[in-house]
């Protein structure tokens, strides 16, 4: 009789033994987590329940000795994921540490760059691949001369595609063809005042979208064409603050040789859901480098016609001297994938 | 309503049986009738049986609802005691020291007096049957009897913590929120109370967290028995005072609590643990208000502060044409004014910068002068000026009132071709209300304006604006006074419309009506 009075005494000390658990104060996105417990060696089943915040079901890892007082859990890196590690703690069938109704919860972060290109991957809806084809016309109005009409006019497509790299600082690689076609004023014809072809057929480029800080971006395009007068180089830098498809601001200059420079500010607004828009003013000699500075206004509207898709379409108007100003408008189509 | 009756009844049970069965000695109960220099007196005396050298307790009746039947339950708390000094026939005296300062006129005074005869027997009631869970509030209650505020409220505290989802939960913190309040009248809390470190818990802190998302902590006590209770205080960087959260406790061992997502922002949060011990001695057992643990919390991206919110935006087109000759009457083609076409769109950002712009307009105009007449030959000057700009504002608070300063840059083409232009501006009070702002503008082949506008927000539907200044627009030629009234209503939901009218001239002869009109749209 004697030994079972004591076995129960020992097993009522057993259970009564405290299970002591400092919890981590956070985790690493990907790396294994320790959950360590300080209790006797004769603690009976230690279980850790571990799940991913946000996730329903737990996993159950047995911990195991370390030492004479020690326990621990090793949770795998897979289970440690953004946005948290929910976990609680049993011996026995008995609650320890937190509880299934109400498990603690250890914010599990990411590194930064690795945080940054979640974030981005979020904005974009995890698209990396942007295809996208945009046309301006531009008429800066006709005016009458002697009787003649002087056309001041040129049209513009873009088409490129975009890479999402996400390799900070470099966001993105675009490359593209460019076509601009213009009917302006021209010194080389006659009898003056006459107007001739201006612009170019078609050029490439290639963009780089840098962005060293999340949210202040630097696009810088390298240009090459094929101009009338022959073989051309050109260029375009933009700083952007903000989304490019949402409320932004952005301060830009392109120069194009033989074609004409131009430096804008725009603000965008993604204030209107899926109707992100933006204002654009203008100051350009475009599309010949003797033609007298123009300003434009344009406004552009966008809205997303199916997942990824977005059409546009653009109006405004455009003045190079006080008595004519002229219409501008186009479309754009945005594909991401 | 019946099982409040019932616990109404339980309660009475338990307190009857608080008072001791039977003693051999007897308790003569008065009052404290009189309070001088560290004496008091009691209206108990030799009638009562009360002798000098007989031990006297001080007490204070205390009215409390109970947590379960909300029935006001008569109690008292502990003041202090002390022995009979000497005893008169019906008063005795009592030199009590430094406790006169805690014992008021009409306190209780109990008095042990020594009787041969044993106190009647009590009779016994039965117990009605209760439920674990009643049980032990009742028990709790019970246990209570007697014990100061500090270890009622800690008692309370303590079982709050450890049953926070139980059904008498509401019941305890009323009845803990009117303890406070009672503790708050006869102990005002001192700077220095609770100042002491009376326990220790192990926490590994977080060095950072997440904007916008509630932040999970758990303590581990080393000495469970040493606390009732504890409080997670916890604030915002640079906030002056901390939230108090009542931590939970679980396994006896844990404290665990949740700052609340609302207030992790940026640039972080601080929190220190303060703790009660069951004798209800407050104190801290991690960090202090003085030097509290320190999380960051990152701002959000610029990216992302950018990102969509409604009302942000506003889109808004003005027209409005000026004539500075309606009044002159005298002979002669006089022909002088000026119409202006704008379109904004601006970017409420609501921080230091406080908006940015884009927006286009066109100046066109004849005449300029206030004296000259036109004849053929002669023709008024005439001008055109196709311009867009970028606009920008900075803010803060000037004294607490809202100022800010902007300006624009302009680029246009005129009669002379391509031309430049500025506005700057000085804003007191708030642009959406009432404020007053100095501007001034000017543009390359069209001329100058100065002005000062005032600006309220009467009624939520009407804004006034009112508006004086000068120019020499649209020409570059004479100087100008321009006085203009605006109203703008907003009539539709994100929609206002503008009426704008003005009198302008450039001398007593030379002078004219103007007006215009506005449609603005908010998103």
């Amino acid at each position: 009789m004697k030994p079972i009075f004591l076995v129960m005494i020992l097993v009522s000390a057993a259970a009564a033994d405290p299970v002591r658990h400092v919890a981590p104060a956070s985790a690493t996105a990907g790396a294994q987590v320790e959950l360590v417990v300080e209790a006797s060696a004769a603690a009976p089943d230690l279980i850790a329940h571990v799940r991913t915040t946000g996730t329903t079901a737990f996993r159950s890892i047995e911990l195991v000795r370390r030492d004479d007082a020690h326990w621990v859990a090793i949770v795998p890196a897979a289970t440690v994921l953004p946005p948290g590690l929910e976990y609680y703690l049993t011996s026995g069938d008995a609650a320890v540490f937190a509880s299934a109704e109400w498990p603690h919860d250890v914010e599990v972060h990411l590194d930064s760059d690795a945080a940054r290109e979640a974030r981005d991957l979020s904005r974009s809806h995890a698209r990396r691949s942007q295809i996208q084809v945009r046309t301006d016309w531009v008429d800066f109005g006709t005016r009458t001369i002697d009787g003649a009409k002087i056309a001041d006019n040129y049209y513009r497509v873009d088409a490129d595609f975009a890479y999402r790299l996400w390799a900070y600082p470099l966001e993105e690689i675009r490359v593209g063809y460019t076509r601009l076609i213009g009917t302006t004023e021209s010194m080389a014809c006659s009898p003056s005042p006459c107007t001739a072809d201006a612009g170019f057929k078609v050029g490439g480029w290639f963009e780089l979208g840098l962005a060293p800080v999340e949210g202040i971006r630097l696009d810088a395009r390298m240009m090459v064409l094929a101009a009338t007068n022959g073989f051309g180089v050109g260029g375009r830098g933009e700083l952007r603050f903000g989304d490019r498809e949402g409320s932004h601001v952005a301060v830009g200059v392109e120069a194009i040789q033989y074609v004409g420079a131009s430096g804008f500010f725009r603000l965008g607004w993604g204030t209107v859901p899926r109707f992100p828009m933006t204002a654009t003013v203008e100051v350009t000699d475009l599309p010949a480098t003797d033609r007298p500075t123009g300003v434009r206004l344009y406004y552009d509207v966008a809205h997303e016609v199916a997942a990824g898709l977005r059409v546009g379409g653009r109006i405004g108007y455009a003045a190079r001297e006080e008595q004519v100003a002229g219409i501008t408008g186009g479309f754009n189509l945005t594909a991401d994938f | 309503m019946k099982s409040s009756i019932q616990f109404g009844r339980v309660v009475l049970v338990v307190l009857l049986l608080a008072v001791p069965a039977s003693a051999d000695d007897e308790i003569v109960r008065g009052s404290v009738v009189r309070v001088e220099a560290k004496e008091i007196y009691v209206s108990l005396g030799a009638d009562r049986g009360v002798v000098a050298g007989a031990a006297l307790r001080i007490k204070r009746p205390i009215h409390l609802k109970h947590p379960i039947t909300h029935a006001v339950v008569t109690d008292w708390l502990p003041v202090g005691s002390a022995s009979i000094t000497e005893a008169g026939g019906e008063m005795s005296r009592a030199v009590v020291g430094e406790l006169v300062m805690d014992i008021k006129v009409g306190d209780l005074a109990e008095v042990l007096v020594d009787r041969p005869d044993p106190a009647p027997p009590v009779s016994r009631v039965a117990t009605p049957p209760v439920d674990p869970a009643t049980a032990e509030v009742l028990g709790e209650f019970a246990a209570q009897a007697g014990q100061s505020l500090d270890v009622r409220i800690a008692a309370w505290e303590r079982y709050l913590s450890s049953h926070q989802s139980s059904r008498f939960a509401t019941g305890v913190r009323l009845e803990l929120d009117e303890l406070r309040a009672l503790r708050e009248q006869m102990q005002p809390p001192s700077a220095l109370q609770g100042a002491a470190r009376i326990a220790v818990v192990a926490h590994d802190a977080p060095r950072r967290a997440r904007a916008s998302e509630p932040l999970a902590l758990a303590f581990v006590l080393d000495h469970p028995d040493r606390v009732a209770s504890a409080y997670l205080h916890y604030r915002p960087i640079g906030a002056a005072t901390f939230h108090a959260v009542l931590l939970a406790r679980e396994h006896d061992l844990y404290l665990r609590g949740v700052i609340p997502a609302e207030v992790m922002r940026a640039p972080g949060i601080e929190y220190f643990v303060e703790v009660s011990a069951p004798d209800g001695r407050t104190g801290l057992a991690l960090a202090s208000p003085q030097a509290p643990i320190a999380v960051e919390v990152a701002a959000p991206p610029l990216l992302d502060r950018f990102a969509a919110q409604p009302g942000r935006s506003s889109v808004r087109m003005m027209v409005d044409a000026l004539d500075f000759r309606t009044f002159d009457h005298r002979t002669g083609d006089r022909t002088d004014h000026m119409e202006r076409a704008t379109i904004d769109f601006t970017y409420w950002l609501g921080t230091v910068i406080q908006s940015v712009g884009v927006g286009a307009g066109v100046y066109a105009g004849t005449g300029g002068l206030r004296d000259a007449v036109w004849t053929p030959g002669m023709d008024a000057p005439q001008s055109a000026f196709h311009f867009g700009y970028a606009d920008l504002e900075l803010g803060g608070h000037l004294e607490h009132t809202p100022a800010s300063i902007g300006g624009q840059l302009i680029a246009g083409v005129g009669r002379e071709g391509f031309g430049l232009g500025a506005e700057g501006r000085f804003r007191v009070g708030d642009r959406s209300s009432t404020n007053l702002a100095f501007v001034a503008r000017t543009i390359d082949q069209v001329g100058w304006l100065s002005e000062v506008r005032f600006g309220a927000r009467p009624t939520a539907p009407l804004g006034v604006g009112i508006s004086v200044g000068a120019t020499d627009q649209p020409n570059e030629g004479d100087t100008a006074l321009v006085l203009g009234t605006e109203l703008e209503l907003f009539a539709i939901q994100n929609v206002s419309i503008t009426a704008r009218g003005s009198w302008q001239g450039r001398s007593v002869a030379h002078a004219g009506l103007g007006g215009g009109a506005g449609l603005a749209f908010n998103w």
